[in-house]
C-alpha cells in the first residue's frame, strides 16, 4: 500500500466510523510504528519499495528494503557510473584515460571511507533538491548491523558450508572475468532481499568504528592484526570480503575488516543505504 | 448556571424543582395541579443543582473514561512496540561477536553519523593500472600459496616493510621463485596503492 493508499484508506474508514474511532485507529498505529516515514511504512510505503519493485532514484541506484530495519539498501555496490557525477562535480576526470572505458557498471573501488561518507552526503543533497527525497531522507554508509541484516543468518553469502575445491571458480571474489580485478555488480545472484554482492567483489565501508570484539576469537586468531582495535575510534569497519579475498573466513558473513578512515586500496568500495527521515 | 431548589407539594406531597429565585411564589404543582407555595422544606437542607447536572457529569464521566482508555491504549501500543523491537533481527551468525556493537545503535534507533569531513575525491585507475597478466599471477599467488597453509591479509593494512619481510619470510615455505616473489610484493603494493 503507498502513502495515497493509506490515506484513502484512513478517510473511508473516518466516514464509516466517525472521526473517534478514525483518530483512535491513527493513534495506534502510531504507537505500534506503522505511520508515514516509520519503520515499518519504510519498507512498503514512504518509497513504495519491494523486493520486486526496488526504490530507484536519479542515478538508477536501485534500493530494497531490509528487514527489521528502517532502511532501504542499494541492490548493487556503488558502480563507477554512480561515482562519475560525484568525483566530477569536484573536477573533470578523463575517465577513459584512467582505463574505465566499458567499466561503468564495475563497483567503483580505491575509495576512503571519508570520501564514501561524503559521496552519502552529495548524493542526499542532489535528492533533496531533485524532489527526490523529503528533507529529513538521507543516504549514508550502512551500520555494521544493517549490513549484518542483510546479510542474514547464514556462515557465508550462499549457505552454510564451504564449497569443494572444484567449485571454488563459483565463489564470488573468485576470478569473476579474465583482467579485472573486479566482476560488474550483480554477476552473482541475489541473496533472499534481492541484494547482490555482499560477499566478494569490493570490500565494503560501513558506518562503524572497528571494535576487535566485532570479529569472534577464531577469526582473530587468523590474522593478528584483527585484535588491534586502536581503542575503538581508529579503524572504520569493512565487510563483505573482496576480489582478492576469498578464502573460508573472510568469505563469512561475520567477518569484519578494518582499515583507517583515509586509507584507501583496490579492494575497499562500499554501498549506499536511503534512511527515511533519518535526519532527525 | 442557575441554581435549583426543592420542596414538596403541600397537597401531594410530590417533590418539587424549582428556580431558586421562584422562592415564595405560588405555582401549580405539577402532580396534582393544584396551587402550592414554593418553600424550603422544613428539616430538608437546600439542594442546589444546576442546569445540565446530568450532563455534565456525563461529560465529565465520558471524559475520565476517554482519558483512562488512551492511557490503556498508550500502554498497550508501547508494549506492543517494545516487543516488536526487541524482535529486530541484526546478528548475522548467532556468535556473540556477530551482534551488532553498541558504537553505533542497532538498526533501529537513530544513527549518529560522524561529524562531515571535506574531501576533494581521488579517482586511481581501474585496477590500480594492472595488467590483466598481473592481476592472473598476483591472485594466483595470493590466493594459492599464500591461503594453502592460511588466510588472505589485506595488503591496505600491512605497510611496506612488514610486507617486504612477510614476503621475504614467506618466500621458501610457499616455494616462491625469484620472479613470482617480484609479482607478489608487485601486486600487493599495487593493491595498496
Amino acid at each position: 500500500m503507498n502513502y495515497q493508499g493509506l490515506l484513502l484508506h484512513i478517510q473511508q474508514f473516518r466516514r464509516r466510523t466517525g472521526w473517534a474511532t478514525a483518530a483512535v485507529l491513527l493513534f495506534l498505529l502510531a504507537q505500534v510504528g506503522f505511520w508515514p516515514g516509520s519503520d515499518a511504512m519504510a519498507q512498503s510505503g514512504k518509497f513504495a519499495a519491494t523486493k520486486e519493485k526496488p526504490f530507484s532514484n536519479s542515478l538508477g541506484m536501485k534500493f530494497v528494503p531490509v528487514a527489521g530495519t528502517p532502511i532501504l539498501m542499494s541492490v548493487y555496490e556503488t558502480r563507477v557510473a554512480d561515482y562519475m557525477p560525484f568525483a566530477d562535480s569536484f573536477s573533470k576526470h578523463d575517465w577513459a584515460a584512467l582505463g574505465y572505458a566499458g567499466k561503468n557498471n564495475h563497483p567503483i573501488a580505491n575509495v576512503t571511507w571519508e570520501e564514501a561518507a561524503a559521496y552519502c552526503r552529495w548524493l542526499t543533497e542532489k535528492e533533496r533538491k531533485a524532489g527526490t527525497l523529503g528533507s529529513k531522507d538521507r543516504y549514508r554508509l550502512p551500520t555494521d548491523a544493517e549490513w549484518s541484516a542483510a546479510a542474514g543468518k547464514s556462515k557465508y553469502p550462499w549457505g552454510e558450508s564451504w564449497p569443494k575445491i572444484a567449485d571454488w571458480p563459483k565463489l564470488p571474489g573468485y576470478k569473476p572475468s579474465e583482467g579485472d580485478n573486479t566482476a560488474p555488480v550483480g554477476s552473482h545472484a541475489a541473496n533472499p532481499l534481492g541484494i547482490h554482492d555482499l560477499g566478494g567483489n569490493v570490500f565494503e565501508w560501513v558506518n562503524d568504528w572497528y571494535v576487535k570484539t566485532m570479529n569472534d576469537q577464531k577469526i582473530r586468531q587468523e590474522d593478528k592484526k584483527l585484535n588491534e582495535d586502536g581503542g575503538g575510534r581508529k579503524f572504520k569497519v569493512l565487510r563483505g570480503a573482496s576480489w582478492v579475498f576469498w578464502d573460508s573466513t573472510s568469505l563469512q558473513n561475520a567477518c569484519r575488516h578494518l582499515a583507517l578512515p583515509s586509507g584507501r586500496g583496490g579492494l575497499y568500495g562500499f554501498r549506499c543505504v536511503l534512511e527515511p527521515d533519518g535526519d532527525k | 448556571m442557575p441554581a435549583f431548589l426543592k420542596c414538596t407539594c403541600e397537597h401531594c406531597g410530590g417533590r418539587i424543582e424549582y428556580p431558586a429565585e421562584a422562592v415564595g411564589a405560588n405555582v401549580p404543582c405539577p402532580h396534582c395541579q393544584r396551587e402550592t407555595p414554593l418553600k424550603l422544606d422544613a428539616g430538608e437542607p437546600a439542594e442546589g443543582v444546576s442546569v445540565g447536572g446530568a450532563k455534565w457529569k456525563l461529560v465529565a464521566g465520558a471524559l475520565v473514561a476517554s482519558l483512562v482508555l488512551v492511557g490503556a491504549l498508550w500502554a498497550g501500543a508501547g508494549w506492543l512496540k517494545k516487543k516488536r523491537e526487541s524482535g529486530t533481527p541484526v546478528a548475522t551468525s548467532g556468535k556473540p561477536a556477530a551482534a551488532a556493537p553498541a558504537s553505533s545503535g542497532s538498526s533501529s534507533s537513530a544513527v549518529q553519523l560522524d561529524p562531515p569531513k571535506a574531501v576533494t575525491p581521488v579517482v586511481a585507475k581501474f585496477q590500480n593500472g594492472f595488467t590483466a597478466q598481473q592481476i592472473r599471477n598476483g591472485r594466483d599467488l595470493f590466493g594459492g600459496a599464500c591461503t594453502e597453509c592460511h588466510r588472505q591479509y589485506d595488503p591496505a593494512t600491512y605497510n611496506d616493510t612488514e610486507w617486504e619481510r612477510t614476503i621475504g619470510g614467506m618466500r621458501g615455505k610457499a616455494k616462491l621463485r625469484g620472479k613470482q616473489s617480484d609479482e607478489l610484493d608487485t601486486f600487493v603494493r599495487t593493491v595498496r596503492n
